[in-house]
């Protein structure tokens, strides 16, 4: 389809900031590193936006902290952690992305699909 | 230096990014993409899109971290702007009412012709002497005022007419749309006032005063209610005891 891959390209705009927030709170990450946890999990960014200025933003709005420290044998990273304002963000966007993702799915017939496999 | 984060500190030194903060952006830049490279991942897997344009990369970066704020025209330059095309809009106006007075002036100056040709019996006021000659018997012949050979240029005149009219329509309509996705910016020096807790307040209610946040307005109105019905009740007290010792004496 021709469309497909300027819609993935809309989706992932719309939740990879959530995307974000959920790598860096397993534990606190720096910018490649929170890459890697994204590739780790099936979620590539080749072709999309970069997540700087995404950081950027999330920063700017208190939902991470940072903090520069030395990371393995190299130079001193700034690390990306949840706020407090960062883990409600989180849950609030997880829920909106649950009940989007089920609204979707019942309109596609994806449901029934999910019950047979 | 990579050549990428070279372009990207260009570009930030352009844009007014404060030093500390461009150097902060481009060590991290070096350092994560020197990472991938040891670890043979490309720059675009890491960059995405940005990789192809790292200027739009550093200019989003920056404007998200809130180093850049989009220019806005000063106000003269609206002031010129609106003028100009106050002006277009007039003179498209009139290209338009030229073309047209060209390409049907004729007619409809023959259907005045028509009438004032009439008997004058017929009309009900006497015409006007504009469309009668000094004689007052003969119509004057406005046709020789609008030849044929005008006609294509009144078709060219309403044509760049409406055409001015419609670019101006567009470019103000593009303007305002422009206005109304842009958030409003909170004006320097006008702070919303925020309710401070004043020393009797902090004497009689302590337990009410926050330590940064100034007074728990919830708190306050359930207080400041409560306070009315006891001073109230006192005063209402007051008055019986009074009218007791008037009944007495």
């Amino acid at each position: 389809m021709a469309v497909s891959g300027g819609r993935r390209t809309q989706l992932l705009r719309g939740v990879l900031d959530l995307c974000l927030l959920a790598v860096m709170g397993d534990d606190p990450a720096y910018g490649y590193e929170m890459t890697k946890r994204l590739g780790e999990r099936g979620l590539s960014i080749v072709g999309e936006g970069s997540i700087y200025p995404l950081l950027g933003r999330l920063e700017r709005d208190g939902l991470v902290d940072t903090q520069r420290a030395a990371s393995n044998g190299g130079p001193p990273r700034k690390y990306y952690r949840l706020s407090r304002q960062g883990r409600q963000a989180l849950e609030a966007g997880t829920r909106e992305w649950r009940a989007t993702r089920d609204a979707v799915d019942a309109v596609l017939g994806l449901e029934g699909a999910e019950v047979l496999a | 230096m990579s050549s990428f984060v070279e372009q990207c500190r260009k570009e930030w030194s352009r844009l007014g990014v404060p030093e500390a903060e461009a150097n902060e952006m481009a060590a991290d830049l070096e350092a994560d993409l020197a990472e991938a490279k040891m670890e043979g991942v490309s720059a675009e897997e890491v960059l995405g899109n940005g990789y192809f344009d790292p200027r739009s990369f550093a200019a989003s970066w920056a404007a998200a971290r809130g180093f850049v704020r989009p220019a806005r025209p000063a106000r003269g330059t609206i002031q010129v702007r609106t003028l100009a095309l106050a002006l277009g809009a007039v003179i498209a106006a009139a290209f338009v009412a030229l073309g047209l007075a060209f390409l049907f002036g004729t007619p409809v100056i023959n259907r005045s012709m028509s009438a004032a040709a009439a008997p004058f019996a017929l009309h009900r006021h006497p015409l006007p002497p504009l469309f009668v000659n000094p004689s007052g018997r003969h119509p004057v012949d406005f046709g020789t005022m609008v030849p044929p050979s005008l006609q294509p240029a009144g078709l060219v005149l309403l044509l760049l007419g409406l055409g001015g009219l419609g670019a101006i329509l567009w470019t103000v309509g593009t303007q305002v749309a422009s206005v109304s996705s842009t958030p409003p910016r909170r004006r320097k020096g006008r702070r919303r006032q925020r309710l401070q807790p004043t020393p009797a307040s902090r004497l009689c209610c302590p337990s009410l005063v926050l330590p940064s946040q100034g007074l728990n307005r919830p708190l306050v109105r359930v207080f400041t209610s409560q306070l009315t019905r006891q001073v109230l009740a006192k005063v209402r007290a007051k008055q019986m005891r009074f009218a007791d010792l008037a009944e007495t004496s």
